[in-house]
């Protein structure tokens, strides 16, 4: 059974446009001018899609959120316009390795944001062709290659290429929305804010892999509300999964640098299989910068359409978590060692063991198989990690 | 333990743009304390950021405090469209003295003086009280500012309170702590809410005023002094007096009514800081206001920041005492008050709160609170019994301070114009001798000259000698006395006003003894308003005891005047009483008494002919007449018997206004399957269904005597109900009619309308009956609410609650669906619709 994702923009709310018969749902993202209310699945059925009717369903559901956004309008004149200084205000870096085809819609989107001072740079890594070089000149965005394969890398030289103060990551499955380098901007609301982060909404929904990953799994939503974190109030906390996803984030390049910039030990490419962009929120958080997550930017992501590749991907999403808590555990000092350990423990029961018993109970629609592979991936992260690191490490050295 | 690092507390006022906030790198923390139309809406903390730009605070606000505004907004528009848009009549405010109680913390002090010199409403004067201190430092800061200083040498917060009470001479005397800075609209606006003559006291909203250390922000996340965000009125008619006494308010910040403290006393001298006891002396003054059948209300728009204590010592300090307090208070009223229900306070705080807080710190909870803290609080609580024992003792021996005897409040005297009408004072009587020669002693005292009045003294089957007692009194005026035996108060108040010679006819009864000016405002009124009006004078009731019945019945009446007074109150017949009442004597002869309502009813159906004649309703506040209640509730059950009876034959005879009479109301808000098992009953037997309801009789008394004034109030309503309705199967003869009856009132069941769209100037009409409010908003009707409770009268706070959290939602709903008809523009229109507008004059 398959859903079709929509905007719903609250502006010009119309009919909405036909969609095909085949969709049992269609899965609304709300939104009123630049923010994005929420998001609510309705059923595929001309009647209820009538905009009398479609109103009625969206006032019921967000009457809190919208009444609030209508009455605060006036409460603010509109924020200053920011002044154009040199150069692009912010640098977008997709990394890619041989997927021209994925990255042709992602550049078009690219190219098409609303902001007004921006430069876009494609890092191929360790390409096979040159397919990736054509594409970037045709949508004549800079183009740079990485030989070494790993995502962080590509990342880092990235970072190294960008030529303006705010570095903006996405992916190249991923779908900007055109007002998404607008609303990461605008997240860098104080010089201490070192990362801003977004909302990623499926691109499509098809295929039972990606219903899965998007509604019982949890997909990569953070919510829709507006929030700070920080490590200056209150204790250290080890859960960078609340912070973004590495297909919607910004960093100041300062913020970035000052940190060492990814850990070429993470993430895709590598043993470690992911979790280069939690292991860096989560430095930038320890580094005293706050990070900001808006609802506000957002990016559709196209989940993996397969069984199997989502298989894969939880896997790696195990070894990955798995990793970038090992890394923080050699990072930590004291008392913050223990909190790694306790956050893995509780990872460990709280997240795999108690959905298993749930599997086991019925009470939970993920497949078994799905939940041992991640779980499979989280035990094995050690071992993963620690060859991921001597990789990383016999890689640097080739590069010097 | 680790330093959290400092939280700065900034308060962001919704009524002014919002700005960016800029946060000093030392911060970790902020705590943003919201406001809207100077009441708190929401508290929202956040990790500090160097600056909170304008755009982002909008977002967090809407985002945290969206419910708690919407409730605000969705309540004042309802008001207004219910109640009519045009301003409230400009009242005189009751003077107010603002009084600090300090001890050697002159800097501190200085502050809060200066806030409190620069209050947007000037308080009558501002009295420092400076308790045991042990240097001059006060004194030195009293004098270089414009405020009273006193020294009151015996140590002991509770009674420096007193000496403030005692210096000063305010109606209302406002108390706040010198470690406190008030917010400059503190007492803006508190005529209002002492319109109401049984409010003792209002309390408010106690806000940080800085949260720089860990043990400002422990105590601040440990509950502070959070009292909650939504307006709150404890009646102590209805509430348990001793469980809420400790919820209601804070000393820090509470407005308390001089009458009222005459009537409960003073703060106890035994309790509070500076005494073994160390706090609670506020707890045990909200208890005896609340326990003399007074009210208090809390009120979020009344801001007071309170500087928490800065070290941990000091905190562990504060908690110890607190542990001390709350068994302190428990036991005293326990053994003073004989209140049953001090032992659930005590059982709650032993195994509920101590218990969560133990369980908390061993299950290691996040926000716990550490353990020495918790067992400093455990400490206090088993030192309790011991401290309260030695704070009676050091006070042995020491006269506590007492209001003195309170001298008659100077009322502006009514000036008797020349050309002012003579008048008639009509007193129908029946056995209350004592009772009857008071009013007649009264009528002798009044400014009125004598020779400008006559009374005329209907005895109606006098058994106990009224009239020879009457004939013995020597009285300056004309008095006539009457003798008949009809045994029908209708009848006898006929006969009154046929005899009465004047063009003015003053109603008075035998137990309503009016103040020497209550003639004189009568006959101004008539004499500056010539049309035929009827002119209704205020009578406060006068009860001795302390009973739930004589709490609830006090109540009643104080409500029935105050509604009368209320800004754009609808006069209806239930306005209308008898006593202190004056009408031109054409009137009443052209509508007399109508003799079939014997005893009850006769007055609100005089009313109801009167107001259909096109007679007018005035209030006459200056015509005030003290009126002796003694219903006891046996009587009282009676009456309701006779009240069912009345009201039978009043729908009967009145079809058309049948939905507006009190029947209707109780019909529609009883239960259905009680109805007509009790019809049915009383139908079978009466008399065996009147000995059941009396059979129950001791045991309410033995409630009452416990204090149980929950179950006492239950079970005395469910009487009241079931002799009502006896009195209706009697009048209307069977249990079948009975239900006849109801499903014709059903059908002409009263809606009024109000739209919340367009605020109208008039406002809709309040009404005794089975109202039933329907709200449109958006262009279409959205629900509807049930105004009242069958014995209840109307209320505009209670109805305005019910709006707001019944159909709250479904109101925002509509309105949402309808703002995203229309094209949203970047930038609001000018002619928002009041729902979504939530400032006025900020467009301007």
């Amino acid at each position: 059974v398959s859903s079709k994702p929509l905007d719903l923009s609250l502006e010009e709310l119309g009919a909405l446009p036909t969609v095909s018969g085949r969709y049992a749902t269609v899965q609304l993202l709300v939104r009123l001018g630049a923010h994005s209310i929420g998001s609510m699945t309705v059923a595929n059925r001309a009647l209820d899609l009538r905009p009398a009717e479609l109103r009625r369903t969206v006032a019921e559901r967000y009457a809190s959120a919208l009444w609030a956004e209508l009455a605060s309008r006036s409460w603010i004149a509109e924020s200053p316009p920011v002044e154009a200084g040199e150069g692009p205000r912010i640098s977008v870096l997709v990394c890619t390795r041989n997927r021209a085809h994925q990255l042709e819609e992602c550049l078009a989107r690219l190219v098409a944001q609303r902001h007004p001072s921006y430069e876009v740079i494609v890092v191929d890594n360790a390409p096979l062709d040159d397919a990736t070089r054509t594409l970037a000149a045709r949508f004549g965005v800079r183009y740079v290659v990485e030989p070494r394969p790993g995502l962080d890398w590509a990342r880092n030289r990235g970072l190294a290429e960008a030529l303006a103060p705010i570095v903006a990551y996405t992916d190249d499955d991923a779908r900007p929305d055109a007002g998404w380098l607008v609303a990461l901007e605008r997240g860098f609301v104080s010089e201490d804010i070192g990362a801003v982060t977004g909302f990623v909404a499926p691109a499509e929904l098809e295929t039972r892999a990606q219903m899965l990953f998007e509604r019982v799994y949890g997909g990569m939503g953070k919510g829709f509300e507006v929030q700070i974190f920080s490590r200056r109030m209150g204790r250290a906390t080890y859960r960078p999964e609340v912070l973004g996803v590495g297909c919607n984030m910004a960093y100041r390049v300062a913020a970035l640098k000052e940190i060492g910039g990814f850990d070429p030990a993470l993430d895709v490419g590598t043993p470690a299989g992911g979790g280069g962009d939690l292991d860096a929120l989560q430095r930038v958080l320890e580094s005293g910068r706050a990070i900001l997550y808006t609802p506000d930017a957002i990016v559709r992501h196209i989940h993996r359409p397969t069984m199997q590749a989502l298989r894969a991907q939880l896997f790696d999403n195990g070894r990955a978590y798995g990793s970038v808590l090992c890394a923080s555990f050699l990072r930590a000092r004291g008392r913050n060692r223990i909190r790694v350990l306790l956050r893995a423990w509780r990872w460990l029961v709280q997240w795999h063991l108690r959905r298993i018993a749930r599997r086991v109970l019925g009470r939970e629609e993920l497949p078994l198989r799905l939940l041992l592979a991640e779980l499979r991936g989280a035990l094995a992260s050690p071992v993963y990690y620690a060859r991921s690191r001597r990789l990383a490490r016999r890689r640097a050295q080739g590069d010097a | 333990m680790r330093d959290p690092g400092p939280v700065k507390v900034v308060s962001i006022s919704l009524d002014e743009r919002l700005r960016a906030v800029s946060v000093d790198d030392r911060y970790v923390g902020v705590l943003f304390v919201v406001l809207s139309h100077g009441t708190v809406v929401g508290t929202i903390r956040l990790p500090g950021l160097r600056t909170f730009p304008a755009d982002l605070l909008r977002r967090l606000v809407a985002q945290r405090c969206a419910d708690a505004l919407w409730r605000l907004q969705l309540a004042r528009t309802f008001e207004a469209a219910a109640r009519g848009i045009d301003k409230p009549a400009e009242r005189r405010a009751p003077s107010v003295s603002v009084v600090v109680c300090t001890r050697n913390r002159p800097d501190q002090l200085q502050l809060c003086l200066e806030s409190l010199l620069a209050l947007a409403t000037e308080p009558l004067e501002i009295l420092v009280v400076d308790n045991a201190p042990s240097d001059d430092r006060t004194r030195e800061v009293c004098e270089a500012l414009p405020v009273r200083y006193v020294l009151e040498p015996l140590p002991g917060q509770s009674r420096a309170r007193n000496r403030g009470i005692l210096e000063t001479t305010g109606e209302l005397v406002a108390f706040t702590d010198d470690d406190c800075v008030v917010d400059p609209h503190w007492l803006d606006g508190l005529a209002e809410p002492f319109d109401d003559t049984l409010l003792a006291a209002v309390t408010g909203y106690v806000a940080p005023l800085e949260l720089e250390t860990p043990a400002q922000i422990m105590f601040e996340q440990h509950g502070g002094f959070d009292r909650g965000l939504e307006r709150q009125v404890f009646d102590g008619a209805r509430v348990s007096p001793v469980r809420v006494a400790g919820r209601v308010g804070a000393g820090a910040n509470m407005i308390l009514r001089r009458s009222a403290l005459s009537r409960a006393g003073l703060f106890a001298e035994d309790l509070g800081p500076g005494t073994r006891a160390r706090a609670a002396d506020e707890t045990d003054l909200f208890y005896r206001l609340l326990a003399e059948g007074g009210r208090v209300a809390f009120d979020p728009s009344r801001l007071v920041w309170h500087r928490h204590r800065r070290d941990l010592p000091a905190l562990r300090r504060i908690v110890f005492e607190y542990g001390v307090a709350v068994t302190a208070f428990a036991l005293r009223s326990l053994a003073r008050y004989r209140e049953p229900a001090a032992l659930r306070v005590l059982v709650w705080w032993w195994a509920v709160h101590l218990r969560r807080q133990l369980a908390a710190i061993l299950l290691r909870r996040p926000g716990r609170m550490p353990f020495r803290v918790f067992l400093a609080e455990l400490g206090g609580s088993l030192a309790g019994p011991w401290e309260l024992y030695r704070s009676r003792r050091s006070r042995r021996g020491i006269a506590p301070l007492e209001l003195p005897a309170a001298a008659a409040a100077p009322v502006p005297r009514i000036t008797v114009s020349p050309g002012a009408p003579p008048l008639s004072v009509v007193i129908p009587s029946h056995d209350r001798r004592e009772r009857l020669v008071e009013v007649l002693d009264a009528l002798a005292r009044q400014t009125y000259p004598a020779d400008r009045f006559e009374a005329v003294v209907v005895l109606d089957a006098c058994s106990d000698g009224s009239a020879e007692h009457v004939r013995a009194l020597s009285l300056p005026y004309r008095l006539q006395l009457v003798e008949h035996d009809a045994r029908n108060a209708a009848t006898t108040r006929n006969r009154a006003v046929r005899e009465a010679g004047n063009p003015i006819v003053v109603m008075l009864d035998d137990d309503v003894v009016p103040d020497a000016d209550a003639l004189a405002a009568h006959a101004e009124a008539h004499r500056l308003a010539l049309d035929r009006h009827a002119a209704l004078g205020y009578c406060p009731p006068f009860l001795e005891g302390r009973s739930p019945w004589e709490l609830s019945l006090r109540a009643w009446w104080e409500d029935h005047y105050r509604r009368r007074g209320e800004h754009g109150h609808r006069w209806t017949f239930s306005d209308f009483a008898s006593a202190n009442a004056s009408l031109a004597r054409d009137t009443l002869l052209a509508h007399p008494y109508d003799e079939e309502f014997p005893t009850r009813r006769e007055d609100w159906e005089l009313g109801l002919r009167l107001l259909e004649a096109g007679v007018r309703f005035a209030p006459c506040p200056g015509a005030r007449a003290l009126h002796y209640l003694d219903t006891t509730f046996p009587t009282a059950l009676e009456h309701r018997r006779a009240d069912g009876r009345a009201d039978a034959l009043f729908a009967e005879k009145h079809p058309h206004a049948r939905s507006r009479l009190p029947v209707a109301s109780f019909l529609w808000s009883v239960d259905d399957d009680w109805l007509h098992e009790r019809t049915r009953l009383a139908a079978l037997d009466p008399e065996r269904y009147e000995r059941r309801v009396h059979a129950q009789l001791p045991m309410l008394d033995v409630f009452a005597r416990a204090r149980l004034r929950g179950q006492w109030r239950k079970r005395a309503g469910r009487l009241q109900r079931a002799m009502y309705v006896l009195g209706l199967v009697e009048a209307l003869g069977s249990a079948e009619k009975v239900n006849m009856f109801a499903a014709a009132i059903f059908d002409s069941v009263e809606t009024l309308h109000v739209s919340l769209d367009r605020p109208t100037s008039t406002g809709v009409a309040d009404s005794p009956g089975a109202v039933e409010l329907d709200i449109a908003a958006a262009g279409a009707v959205v629900g509807r609410v049930t105004a009242l409770d069958p014995g209840t009268q109307w209320e505009w706070e209670v109805v305005t609650e019910r709006v707001v959290a019944g159909l709250g939602d479904d109101i925002r709903t509509a309105l949402v669906s309808e703002a995203l008809r229309s094209p949203l523009e970047a930038e609001p229109p000018d002619d928002l619709p009041p729902l979504l507008e939530l400032r006025e004059g900020l467009r301007t």
